[in-house]
């Protein structure tokens, strides 16, 4: 009985001092809010006032006169002086909680860690949904807006893939590499993180709201270092994209053009000593220039996601110290493997398969590509190496092969290779 | 004194039995027409006097009073002007009461009595001789027209004298002075004309294209051939005429009849005997399309019946003059209402369009086309869902190689391909006799299951491709009409899946209905 009591009372005082603990932290929190909203003042001005004022609170409770010292420019003391008087601390936190936004600053315990290890870290971050783990490497997956069939297949296999062995796949959700990255991942239930170049609760571009909706369903997180509301701006994007490469430890460029947006993050994650792979393509399209430029000039090769994901892995347990257990290390090198041999099965069914058909199929599959072919060209090749069918029959076989799985059909006559195998 | 004319008049292709009524009487001299007159048949009065005098008849100082009946039907146009002239001269007692029994008149006057070409003789004629006329007299240049008609006796006539000496005389003498004109339909129709049409066999390659356009031409289709600058979508287009089958007389007959009231008759051929095929600018105003005006004129649409209409570059056309297509393509028929009455138009053609697949033209083909999804949605957006859900066969085409130009090879020829068509069309004329249906195409949802049976696996097929391919119950239906004529044009009685593996390939693209 008494143990009950003694039992009730030591959690009532522990919860006592959680509560006021972590009424401390809000309160910390509505200031360290109203400070990264503050007009034209970035991170590094942040930085400079914190060092004279310590915190948040005290350069909100400070005068004028005092932050003179930091901010000289009478226009812009007289913008934050006003900024303050509108600006309603309580409301304006309660917002974002209602919003179910999280805003983490680099005092935070919860801020990435990988965040922390930059140059110059963002100040703070916020995030619907979770935040990334930090005990499972991160794969970031970027390419071109316009990509090929071969871009998208490849962007899918290798999403897939590094779900699949429980690897969390980051990217700009932007339309092209990165939507299809994610949604590929999504859809073989694994998690995905999005940075994006604007406030996170908007969608942008409005035209993947669907991945948006999944990444949260799924327990991932959309990321952005603006506060909310802020529209999609191109200036915002580079700042994005440095982000995309702080949060990884791999950055797999899927599918780029010799002139691209993809090498800002490219050369970004280099700077933070991240390793870059790309995936090689024809030299004859011109969206593979890119990522085999990349491998001429010394980027890892990816050859296939099992490859990766075991690079990956070797990577993984080399950090060893970032571990919080070594146990779920192991389980995450061992899924891992457990995922190559799968695909590795497969892989030997598959050709098997597809060798079986082939007899049956008479070499319509032979001619099918990435990019998508007309039934007619497809019908003019084969006359060329000596098949002799009609147009009909040619209708026929593309369509069973599309009921098959093994082909797909786009724009009425022109059919697509389906899948990888 | 009292006399009675037979006359007609045209509205929309319906044509009516006007009879012009005069009468003399004592009274101050005036000229008075009644009847639910149009301006030009109110100039009239003023043509016929000075005619009549310049032909040596002076008008009497009477009442001169003309009714048109009926007089709740409007009367435009110049044609009326000999039918008063030679009332008048009835009723002055000129002309031999019954010199006009059973006789239809038409004809502009000139001044100087001249006889001039009037618009919609042959319709008028044609409805005259359903109600039991025998006989007319029209403008000598309108005569063949009249004479096309079975079962008229007709008489062209070249100016006011003329006629009254014509109808002076009696009996044999008439027609010793002016025999009636005698123009078989038959002999018509077999003297096509000898200039050159162009060949399907000079069209090199895209045979997916031509495959197509012989399946809409057999199962008379509607056509969407889409493709990059250069493909020879127009090409194709202007052939299709040449692979469908010759028009019938009742056809030829029909289209002659628009032709003749939008006065695009050409001169000394009385009836069209090759399909009309029109090719509209992209620029064209709503109103020339469909048909109308303050006084309705057939439209385009109506000018291509029975033939084709090709829309060239269809993204360029403004959407609503597109839309307009909406109610012939489903009707096949157009309705033009005015405050002067509801006119119907006949609008029965099969529509060819071309256009391009993007802005740049090369969609899908990645390596050369840069434009966005949104891009290609709005581009091919032009295109109302209701005009692409008529459409039944779309097909790609795709730039041709320099390299194919010079194989020199030639395909087949358009007489060949008409011969499948007309035997693919043999095959659903059996079918259909009976009911109200011609073609394939004309078959509705509900029709389709009847008339389109599959067997049991064939049945399995469609329905798995339906699931894989995600087609909706308009693009089901489609494929099956597509199938039945792919089948007919084989000659086969069964729809085979090789059947159905082609048709659904001939679906517009999820593209056009975008994500």
């Amino acid at each position: 009985m008494g143990n009950n009591v003694m039992e009730r009372a030591m959690r009532e005082d522990r919860n006592a001092t959680e509560n006021k603990n972590e009424l401390k932290h809000e309160e910390r929190k509505k200031y360290e809010y109203w400070l990264h909203n503050l007009p034209r003042v970035g991170d590094r001005t942040i930085e400079k006032l914190l060092a004279v004022f310590g915190n948040a609170e005290q350069i909100y409770k400070a005068t004028g006169k005092e932050l003179e010292q930091v901010i000289p420019v009478k226009e812009h003391l007289d913008e934050i002086v006003f900024f303050k008087k509108n600006w309603e601390l309580e409301k304006k936190y309660h917002a974002l909680v209602e919003g179910e936004i999280s805003f983490c600053t680099i005092e935070d315990t919860e801020y990435p860690e990988r965040l922390r290890k930059m140059e110059r870290p963002p100040y703070a971050i916020y995030c619907k949904g979770m935040l990334p783990p930090e005990n499972k490497p991160a794969i970031a997956m970027i390419g071109a807006r316009e990509c090929s069939g071969y871009g998208a297949c490849m962007a899918e296999a290798f999403g897939k893939a590094m779900a699949m062995a429980g690897i969390p796949v980051i990217s700009g959700m932007a339309r092209g590499i990165d939507g299809i990255s994610q949604q590929a991942a999504l859809k073989a239930e694994g998690k995905s993180w999005a940075v994006l170049g604007c406030g996170v609760d908007i969608c942008y571009p409005a035209s993947n709201r669907e991945i948006y909706d999944m990444i949260l369903e799924s327990g991932g997180g959309i990321l952005s270092v603006v506060p909310p509301k802020t529209p999609p701006a191109k200036s915002l994007f580079p700042l994005r994209n440095r982000i995309v490469a702080g949060l990884c430890d791999v950055l797999l460029v899927v599918e780029a053009r010799q002139k691209s947006g993809t090498w800002i993050t490219v050369d970004m994650a280099l700077e933070q000593g991240k390793s870059v792979y790309a995936i090689p393509g024809r030299l004859t399209d011109r969206l593979s220039d890119g990522c085999n430029m990349l491998i001429r000039q010394g980027a890892g090769i990816a050859l296939s996601p099992e490859d990766l994901i075991a690079e990956l892995k070797v990577m993984w347990n080399r950090r060893g110290e970032k571990e919080t257990s070594q146990k779920k290390e192991r389980k995450a090198g061992i899924k891992a493997e457990k995922v190559c041999e799968k695909s590795a099965n497969t892989k030997e069914n598959k050709k098997q398969n597809w060798e079986n058909e082939k007899e049956m199929q008479d070499d319509v599959l032979r001619f099918l590509d990435f990019n998508p072919k007309s039934a007619e060209q497809i019908w003019e090749e084969m006359i060329a190496a000596n098949i002799g069918k009609s147009l009909p029959e040619i209708f026929e076989q593309l369509i069973d092969a599309c009921l098959m799985g093994k082909a797909r059909q786009i724009a009425g006559s022109f059919f697509v290779k389906e899948g990888w195998d | 004194m009292f006399s009675t004319i037979l006359s007609g008049t045209v509205s929309g292709v319906q044509s009516h039995l006007i009879h012009v009524e005069v009468d003399l009487s004592s009274g101050l001299p005036c000229f008075v027409m009644v009847g639910k007159l149009g301006s030009e048949v109110r100039e009239a009065g003023e043509r016929v006097r000075i005619a009549l005098k310049n032909s040596g008849i002076t008008l009497p100082p009477m009442h001169i009073a003309v009714n048109f009946s009926p007089g709740n039907i409007r009367k435009e146009g110049t044609a009326f002007d000999l039918p008063v002239a030679v009332g008048v001269l009835e009723a002055m007692g000129k002309l031999p009461a019954g010199s006009t029994e059973g006789m239809l008149l038409l004809g502009e006057l000139g001044l100087d009595g001249v006889i001039k070409p009037v618009k919609g003789v042959l319709p008028i004629v044609m409805g005259a001789t359903k109600t039991g006329v025998m006989k007319c007299v029209v403008p000598e240049a309108n005569v063949k027209e009249a004479a096309v008609v079975k079962g008229i006796q007709a008489v062209g006539v070249k100016d006011l004298k003329q006629v009254m000496k014509y109808l002076n005389l009696s009996g044999e003498k008439r027609e010793k002075m002016l025999p009636w004109v005698r123009v078989t339909q038959s002999e018509l129709l077999m003297r096509r004309s000898t200039r050159e049409e162009p060949d399907f066999s000079e069209i090199v390659g895209q045979e997916s294209v031509k495959r197509a356009a012989v399946i809409a031409a057999c199962g008379f289709h509607h056509l969407l051939i889409v493709g990059p600058p250069g493909a020879g979508k127009t090409m194709i287009a202007k052939r299709m005429p040449g692979i469908l089958p010759p028009m019938s007389q009742e056809e030829s007959l029909e289209v002659s009849s628009v032709y003749s009231i939008a006065g695009r008759l050409p001169e000394g051929q009385p009836l069209i005997t090759r399909r009309p095929f029109m090719n509209p600018h992209h620029t064209i105003s709503a109103q020339a399309l469909s048909g109308g005006g303050r006084v309705p004129q057939p439209g385009i649409v109506s000018l291509s019946h029975r033939g084709v209409l090709f829309l060239d570059e269809l993204s360029e056309f403004k959407r609503q003059t597109l839309d307009l297509l909406r109610q012939p393509l489903e009707d096949k028929e157009i309705q033009i209402a005015r405050s002067t009455g509801s006119f119907v138009y006949p609008a029965d053609m099969m529509l060819v369009g071309a256009m391009n697949p993007c802005p740049c033209g090369y969609f899908p083909d990645r390596n050369k086309c840069a434009c966005t999804p949104f891009e290609v949605h709005n581009h091919l957006s032009h295109i109302s869902g209701p005009i692409l859900d008529r459409i039944d066969l779309c097909i790609r085409a795709s730039k041709v190689e320099i390299g194919q130009l010079q194989t020199g090879k030639k395909g087949e020829s358009s007489a060949d391909l008409r011969k499948k068509v007309m035997a693919g069309r043999e095959l659903q004329k059996q079918r259909y006799q009976g009911t109200g249906f011609r073609f394939n195409s004309d078959l509705g949802a509900g029709d389709v299951e009847k008339y389109c049976i599959l067997d049991k696996t064939e049945r399995e097929m469609l329905q798995k491709m339906a699931l894989a391919m995600d087609l909706s119950a308009r693009a089901y239906h489609k494929t099956l009409k597509v199938a039945r004529t792919i089948a007919d044009l084989e000659g086969s009685e069964k729809i085979k899946s090789v059947h159905l593996s082609e048709a659904v390939c001939y679906r517009a693209g999820e593209e056009f209905y975008g994500k």
